[in-house]
């Protein structure tokens, strides 16, 4: 995997340069979703974008999502832009469990958080939604 | 232990410092006097039988349990004190979330991802 050096280009408007897949409605953001990375984004997390990953193994429904915010872009990357800017990624491989999916943010008071809302790929979900089982098909 | 049970009805659950503060700023950004608690319990959700609950509450019911700690207001619904004796109530923020976490002694198992839980 090609991986863009943050040294030779740290400033993400760089990035426009490069030719990478956009996410067109393989994936739906919330408004508030959006609106919610756009905030971290001007508050704790500048230059960076939300990547969704699925880790194998994990939760009780065998494949567990993780979200971070992340300032690297792979070869193999999907990017949604809003305004021109990177607000979101997502790798091949993890698009493939997530295509169709909606991510939203939960803003609870026991809990604020990402979240996959629904996933059309799952055969079976956790209900706590963290955690999924692909259909066997994509497996 | 029931002895020991007994007298840690106590302090029922320990709010942690963090939890505290989060709960102060909570309640200052309803900014309804009505709204002088948050209430804690338990209900039959998740894939592992049981998940917390949290709402903004105004007054115990009957049978509820008040603890007042750290400046906070805390109620324990009275179906959930016997799940809940022991339980320290905290508070932690990383990069993408920040939740009300609960170190409960009486669980027997839970969830892979920490959201639901039996006893």
């Amino acid at each position: 995997m090609l991986r863009i050096s943050k040294t030779l280009f740290s400033n993400l408007t760089n990035l426009n340069r490069f030719t990478y897949h956009t996410i067109n409605d393989q994936i739906k953001l919330t408004d508030f979703c959006i609106q919610e990375i756009k905030k971290k984004q001007t508050t704790k997390f500048p230059n960076k974008f939300l990547r969704l990953g699925v880790d194998g193994a994990q939760g009780c429904s065998g494949f567990k999502y993780s979200f971070n915010f992340d300032d690297q872009i792979l070869e193999e990357d999907y990017v949604l832009k809003e305004q021109n800017e990177i607000i979101f990624v997502v790798d091949e491989i993890t698009l493939k469990f997530v295509n169709g999916c909606i991510i939203d943010y939960e803003n609870k008071m026991i809990r604020a958080a990402f979240y996959v809302q629904e996933n059309p790929n799952a055969e079976k979900s956790c209900s706590c939604k963290a955690s999924f089982a692909p259909k066997p098909e994509l497996l | 232990s029931t002895i020991s049970k007994l007298r840690a009805k106590r302090n029922l659950i320990t709010i942690s410092d963090k939890a505290a503060e989060r709960i102060t700023e909570l309640m200052k950004q309803q900014n309804n006097p009505d709204l002088d608690a948050v209430k804690i319990g338990v209900r039959k959700r998740g894939c592992n039988g049981l998940s917390y609950t949290m709402n903004y509450c105004s007054g115990p019911d009957k049978l509820d349990e008040v603890i007042e700690s750290k400046g906070v207001k805390v109620i324990v619904d009275s179906k959930a004190v016997m799940v809940l004796v022991g339980t320290e109530m905290d508070y932690v923020e990383d990069d993408i979330k920040s939740e009300f976490v609960f170190k409960n002694p009486n669980q027997k198992g839970q969830c892979g991802c920490g959201e639901s839980f039996h006893i």
